[in-house]
This record gives structure tokens, C-alpha cells and sequence, in this order.
């Protein structure tokens, strides 16, 4: 019955609105009839539940009316309200919340004011907000409240709102380290009871099985990295402890750290083995904070044999996650237990890291994938094409490899495009036909790089005028950039050396000669020219 | 007491596969893609209910085109398809939601078997988005949910800040829309109309593109609205009627 007036309201709803509103707010509710005969909507989320209580609840009771549905009264909540009650799900407070509230946690009374809905009260470590206060209803300002602070968070990060219960709070589970609904003797909320439950269930390492070392494609770009994850597969918690393995996106980072942690559970089936998102680390932290739990998070952590954290970089800025993974850290490094971190940059480049993180990173060994080279590129298409079953001729593998160079994540999308086109199409893959599937990104690659857009990239990337490029100054500060940009120019167009000379002030042939064999000695002889050549490059490129 | 609602009496339009045009034309064969794209995400949607196994590669569509390429239109049809088959999906039209907290309206959202994000070039430059869809999409591929994106740009063009989140457009499986000619549009309307049960004479569709704002979205709506004063006037529909309806 109540399926059947909802799907008559929907029917309205649907004539009603723009289809857009109808698909983003109303189609996502699930009704529920709850015990006593009202009528429960449960939204994808908060926001949800709140956008629909603003905007729609109103009419949807008028409907149920006029519908003469007998429902008295209707209540939006959402997942995370249902799932904390009956599934033990996980959800709540976010993260970036989180965080800034621990960061910015004050006494009480000291706290900002922060409007009609922002009535957070502290009861015994979590959150109670207005859609208890007011009886399950939120007043109109919250939208408009969210949209400030949307605003304000896109320039600063401001705090964000807490509109969760306590009970809710004590309810959340699942994750890294919880997930049970069933209460435990000795806790002394749900919440623990399911931290305790979780403890005792075996550990969800998150490795995924297809990420092994015989899926790897070996090239020079990525086999002293390689070496390396194979060798600590081997000797865990030895002399490569932590292992630091840095690059670009797509470039196989965490499939050898995933490729370590199940050469360890096959070494040791029993091997407690945890691979998780820096993301998923803090989001975890922050649940335990929320809910008085960190020391079972820290149990639950320091409790594993090898920790393997994802993407560093974005524990950027979060400080108490920072504090609270350098003790996890020091705790597993000291019981001899094994630590894989992955970043996107060297450890000494991560803005918004403490110094004491960076410098541990550094105690065992730091290696960098690099992109593929060619011969590579072409492997990896290949092995990715028999994975799927797929008959790959050398020939258009060789011309895909060569024609996309950034990185093994957009070789996998073209490669799956020409892979659906064939299987849609039913034609044999051949060069033209690759062509033809992709000739909107090939026509990107064959973007060319100008001697303007050179000047350009260069100039912005060492923060110098554009017409510093084409002045006299022979300053360092300048000059080496320019003779940078003059090396690119010869590297990655066609034009002569006097026509480059010529786009850089009407400097001579020779002064460019000069420049190319400079930048070339540096490059061999400095990580950071290196670097700076590298980055240039991929960034004129892509 | 209890009043009456009027019925609904007009036939549904909402964005479907089943009136996504993808009629090919000599001067835009790209619509021939469309129809490959539409077997994808049909493919992608018939096999819904299979768990991936965690880290499915193949979980996400990214479609790119101008303005009134489809965009739109094809994510709604996404979710449709997946709520008619019993599952939850959930559109998210960032050029409205873009001013909230991101953190707050991705929160959750995994508990979805489809997620469709429309216009993501929208937050290319706005950390806090761009962090909050990484992680969503982080979420959704770790429990073998489904993943559509819309935007302007090809992966590689994009000007999303977030190299994480570039790659993974990039590694999308990606479809390129074009933007329709002006017969095409024509042809749209007719096409629309047929399928509201109205009969939309060519030349009546061509005197509303030489009037009407061009881009196919607006061209739809003035459809609906002269299906609603047609029906309650009883009217066919003629460039006469089109010029008192919009008093052009």
C-alpha cells in the first residue's frame, strides 16, 4: 500500500517538476512505513534530507492528503539515519568536518556562535543537532546556511555543518575497523560494541587480487621499484622499512602495493595485511575521535603486520591525522612490521606534511616509478588486451603506445574504447580502425607544442615575467629558465635553432647551442633539473 | 475535503534511452557513436546486479560534448534505467549543487548502485569538489558500484586540477558527443513530438529554430509547452499556433 501511493505521488511529482529536480531529489527516496503508520522517506544522504524537506516535504504531504492516503505523518531521514539504526552501515559526520572540528576544538563556551541550525551541542563527545532539537523538521535557513558555507569552504575550508545524533553517532560502524550491529558485553555504547565485534572478526585488507606481480608490466621506468616491492614481499619489516614509492598518477603505484600485500598473505596466509586510501585512514580516525574510540583504532592499526597507505599527499593539512598516523608509524616500525606508503611526489615536496613525517619516510627506501617508455607502453596494452581476451596485433598496440604517452590510465581508457567499439562493431582491430575510435584523443596528442606556449608554461612554472623570456637580463633567476625553455623548444618542436634564437629576443643560433648543452649537463647532474624537465614536459604534452 | 488533482494526462518525456536521437546524418556521423554508447551503458546497466570485484576497472562512462550534446539527457536516462530495473541511482547536476559543501552532498552516496555526475568541468577549479569526487569515486569502485560523468572536455583537455581525478576520466570508458546541426534539431523535435503523441510538421519545427533560442534543451521545453496549449486548446500544431503560443 504504501509503494502504491508513493508511486501515485511520484506520478504528480513527476509532471510536476523539471525532470532534473525529479531525478536528483525525489526519484532517489525510498519510502518506508514505519510502526506506528507514518510514512518514513529515507534520502540518499543528509543533504538530500534536508534539500527535500525544504523544498518538497510540503508538497508531498498536500499529495498524501488530497491522495487520502490514511498516512498522518510523513518524516524524511536518510541513509546514513537508517543504515546506523538497522544496519550498521557507516556514515555521519564527514571527514573535512571532522577534522576541522577537532582542530578547532574549544571549550564550549568558547565556541563560535554559528547560526540557527549550527546548534551543536557537546554531550559526551558527539553531536546533537537541530533536526532533533526541532523534532525531525529543518528550518529553511539550513540550505541556505550549507550554500554559505559551501561558499566560504571553497576559499578556506571553513567548518562544515554536524547535523547527526547521538545516537546516530554512537551507531556509525563499518570501514576499516568496525562494522557489527550486535552490542558486546563490556561496551558501553553500540559504537564500541561494534569496534569491539569487529576486532574479533578477521581483517578486511581491501587487496584486491588482480593487482599481483605477475600483472606488472617490467620496464626501466618502474624496475628498480619494482626490485624493490619484490624484495620487501620477500623480508618484510627488513632494511626497506618504510617503503616509500613516489610518481605521477596511473603510473602502477599501488598496484605493486598491492602486488606486495598478496605475495605476503601467499607467503603467509595468516599475515595480517591492511591496505587502505589515506583518505580512508583519516575518515577512520575520525569516527574513533567522534565516538571516544582512538585507542581501539589505535589497537586495530598497530595490531597489523603491513600497513599500506595510498596517496599520502592528501593527509596534507590534516593534522591530527598526521599525529595520529607518525605514532602508528613509530609503533609498527618499532614491533618490526612492515609500512608502504605511496605518494605522488617526493616526500621532501609535500606541502602541509610535518617535517619529523617527511623525514621518517626517508628511513627505509625511496623509489620513483616513472612514466613508461615506449616498448612498455606497448607491453602493458598487450597484457591488458589478453586479460580481457582480447586479440591485440602488435601493430595497433605499437600505434596506440605511441601515440599516448601520459600514463597507463588513459592507455587503459583508450584501449577499453577501442575495445567496446570492436566488440560493438564486430571489425578486426587494425591501425585504421584505431585511428578512427580515437580520433578525438589522438587529435589532442597531436596538439602541438608551440615555442609560445613554451615561453609561456616556462615562465609560469618559475614564476618569472613571460617577457623576462625575451629580455637582455642575464641574471640567473632568469636566464636559467629561459636556457630551460630554449632546451624544450629544441626537444619538443621542429623549429630550426636560429628560428628558436629569433622567439627568444633575436638571440643568436649559438646562444641556443649554449643553452640545450647546459640544461642537458644539468639534467644529468641535478635531481631537481630533472625534475623540472620532467614536469615541463608532461604538462606541454597533456 | 478532499480536492480533486487534475490527471496527468499528458504522456511522459522524461530522458530515456528509447528517445535519445541518434539518427546518423552525413555531416555529423558522430551520431553513430551514440548509438555504440547507448549498447555500453546498457551493457554497463544489464550487468548491474553482478558485483564487480572490488577495483573494477571498468566501472565508469565518461561522456564529453559542447552544450545540448546529450550530456544530460543520457546520465538522466542512466539513472532511469537503473531505478526501472529495481535499483538506486542517483543524479547529481552540479550547476546546482556546486555552491554546498561538497564534503556534505557526496556524503554516502556509494550506498548507490549508479552514480551519474553531471558537468563535472564545472568544479575544475574548486579543491574541495575535486577531493570530495575523488573520494566518491574511490568509494563506488571499492564496492563495485557504477560511475557515469559528464563534462565538457576530452579526459586529456580537461582543466580539472586534481591530476588524481584527470587520470580517472582518462581511464573511463569515453564517448565523445557532438553538437547537433540545425537539421538534426529539427529532426529531434520531430522525433520529441512524435513521441509525446503529437504530430510536429517539419517546416512548423524549422519556423520555431528561426525563432526560438537554438539549443536543444530550450527547443524541448517549447515543445512541451506547446504540447500543454495545444492540448488545451485543441489545437494542431501550426506556425500559427507557435506564433500566438510564443507571440512571435
Amino acid at each position: 500500500m504504501a509503494q502504491l501511493v508513493w508511486q501515485q505521488c511520484l506520478g504528480y511529482l513527476r509532471d510536476e517538476l523539471p525532470a532534473q529536480q525529479f531525478e536528483t531529489w525525489i526519484q532517489p527516496l525510498q519510502p518506508d512505513k514505519a510502526d506506528n503508520g507514518d510514512l518514513r522517506l529515507v534520502a540518499p544522504n543528509r543533504f538530500v534530507q534536508s534539500w527535500v524537506e525544504d523544498k518538497f516535504l510540503e508538497r508531498i504531504r498536500e499529495l498524501y492528503r488530497d491522495l487520502d492516503s490514511g498516512v498522518d505523518a510523513i518524516q524524511v531521514s536518510s541513509v546514513a539515519t537508517e543504515a546506523a539504526f538497522l544496519k550498521g552501515a557507516e556514515g555521519l559526520e564527514t571527514t573535512e568536518t571532522m577534522e576541522a572540528r577537532v582542530k578547532t576544538e574549544a571549550p564550549l563556551a568558547e565556541r563560535p556562535v554559528s547560526g540557527a541550525i549550527l546548534t551543536n551541542t557537546q554531550l559526551e563527545g558527539s553531536i546533537v543537532s537541530s533536526s532533533v532539537v526541532n523534532g525531525g523538521l529543518v528550518s529553511r535557513p539550513v540550505l541556505e546556511q550549507l550554500k554559505t558555507q559551501g561558499a566560504a569552504a571553497g576559499v578556506n575550508g571553513a567548518r562544515a555543518i554536524n547535523t547527526h545524533t547521538q545516537q546516530e553517532s554512537n551507531a556509525w560502524a563499518g570501514g576499516g575497523f568496525g562494522g557489527s550491529r550486535d552490542a558486546q558485553p563490556g561496551a558501553d555504547t553500540p559504537a564500541k560494541a561494534a569496534l569491539l565485534a569487529r576486532r574479533k572478526e578477521p581483517l578486511e585488507n581491501n587487496l584486491n587480487d588482480k593487482f599481483r606481480f605477475d600483472a606488472f608490466v617490467e620496464g626501466k621506468s618502474n624496475q628498480l621499484a619494482l626490485a624493490a616491492a619484490r624484495q620487501v614481499a620477500e623480508n618484510p619489516g627488513g632494511s626497506y622499512n618504510p617503503l616509500f614509492i613516489y610518481g605521477g598518477v596511473g603510473l602502477g603505484k599501488t598496484h605493486l602495493m598491492h602486488a606486495v600485500g598478496n605475495q605476503l598473505r601467499l607467503n603467509k596466509p595468516d599475515a595480517r595485511v591492511v591496505y587502505l586510501h589515506s583518505e580512508r585512514f583519516v575518515a577512520d580516525m575520525v569516527k574513533a575521535l567522534q565516538l571516544n574510540a582512538i585507542n581501539e583504532f589505535k589497537r586495530y592499526y598497530r595490531s597489523v603486520d603491513a600497513l599500506l597507505i595510498d596517496d599520502i599527499q592528501f593527509f596534507a593539512k590534516k593534522e591530527r591525522s598526521q599525529e595520529e598516523f607518525f605514532h602508528t608509524f613509530n609503533a609498527l616500525l618499532e614491533g618490526g612490521r612492515q609500512m608502504i606508503v605511496t605518494c605522488d611526489r617526493y616526500p621532501k615536496e609535500i606541502d602541509g606534511l610535518e617535517e619529523r613525517l617527511k623525514s621518517r619516510f626517508g628511513w627505509g627506501l625511496t623509489v620513483a616509478v616513472e612514466p613508461p617508455e615506449l616498448e612498455t607502453r606497448v607491453a602493458i596494452l598487450m597484457k591488458k588486451a589478453a586479460e580481457s581476451n582480447l586479440d591485440l596485433p602488435y601493430e595497433p598496440a605499437f600505434f596506440m603506445a605511441q601515440r599516448i604517452q601520459a600514463n597507463v590510465r588513459e592507455l587503459e581508457g583508450a584501449l577499453k574504447r577501442v575495445m567496446a567499439s570492436a566488440h560493438f562493431t564486430g571489425r578486426t582491430i587494425d591501425v585504421e580502425f584505431v585511428r578512427e575510435t580515437l580520433k578525438d584523443l589522438l587529435a589532442l596528442q597531436d596538439k602541438l607544442v608551440t615555442i609560445e606556449n613554451i615561453q609561456r608554461t616556462v615562465a609560469e612554472y618559475y614564476k618569472i615575467k613571460l617577457s623576462d623570456m625575451l629580455s637582455k637580463r642575464r641574471n640567473r633567476s632568469v636566464a636559467r629558465p629561459r636556457q630551460t625553455a630554449m632546451f624544450l623548444a629544441k626537444q619538443l618542436t621542429t623549429r630550426s635553432l636560429p628560428e628558436i634564437g629569433e622567439a627568444f629576443g633575436g638571440r643568436d643560433h649559438t646562444t641556443v647551442i649554449h643553452a640545450c648543452r647546459t640544461i642537458k649537463a644539468l639534467e644529468e647532474t641535478t635531481h631537481e633539473q630533472r625534475e623540472d624537465i620532467k614536469i615541463l614536459t608532461r604538462s606541454l604534452k597533456t | 475535503m478532499v480536492r480533486q488533482l487534475p490527471l496527468p494526462v499528458t504522456l511522459r518525456d522524461e530522458a530515456s534511452f528509447a528517445n535519445f536521437y541518434t539518427r546518423e546524418t552525413p555531416e555529423a556521423s558522430s551520431r553513430a557513436e551514440a548509438t555504440q554508447l547507448l549498447r555500453v551503458l546498457n551493457n554497463t546497466i544489464a550487468s548491474a546486479g553482478d558485483q564487480f570485484s572490488t577495483f573494477a576497472a571498468e566501472f565508469a562512462v565518461y561522456l564529453w560534448g559542447p552544450l545540448g550534446s546529450g550530456k544530460t539527457h543520457l546520465a538522466q536516462a542512466c539513472c532511469r534505467q537503473f531505478v526501472d530495473a529495481g535499483h538506486r541511482a542517483m543524479y547529481l547536476p552540479l550547476a546546482e549543487l556546486i555552491d554546498y559543501p561538497a564534503q556534505q552532498v557526496l556524503a554516502d552516496l556509494e550506498h548507490n548502485e549508479l552514480v551519474c555526475v553531471d558537468d563535472i568541468h564545472l568544479v575544475a577549479q574548486q579543491d574541495a569538489w575535486q577531493q570530495g569526487l575523488f573520494g566518491l569515486y574511490n568509494r563506488l569502485r571499492d564496492k563495485g558500484r557504477r560511475l557515469v560523468l559528464t563534462g565538457v572536455d576530452s579526459p586529456g583537455n580537461s582543466d580539472i586540477a586534481l591530476a588524481d581525478l584527470r587520470s580517472r576520466l582518462a581511464a573511463a570508458t569515453g564517448f565523445a558527443l557532438a553538437a547537433y546541426t540545425d537539421e538534426q534539431r529539427v529532426e529531434i523535435l520531430c522525433f520529441r513530438a512524435q513521441r509525446l503523441g503529437l504530430s510536429l510538421p517539419q517546416e512548423v519545427a524549422r519556423y520555431l529554430l528561426s525563432r526560438a533560442p537554438r539549443d536543444i534543451n530550450t527547443l524541448i521545453e517549447c515543445l512541451h509547452r506547446l504540447d500543454r496549449e495545444a492540448l488545451a486548446g485543441q489545437r494542431r500544431l501550426t506556425v500559427p499556433f507557435v506564433k500566438l503560443v510564443f507571440d512571435y
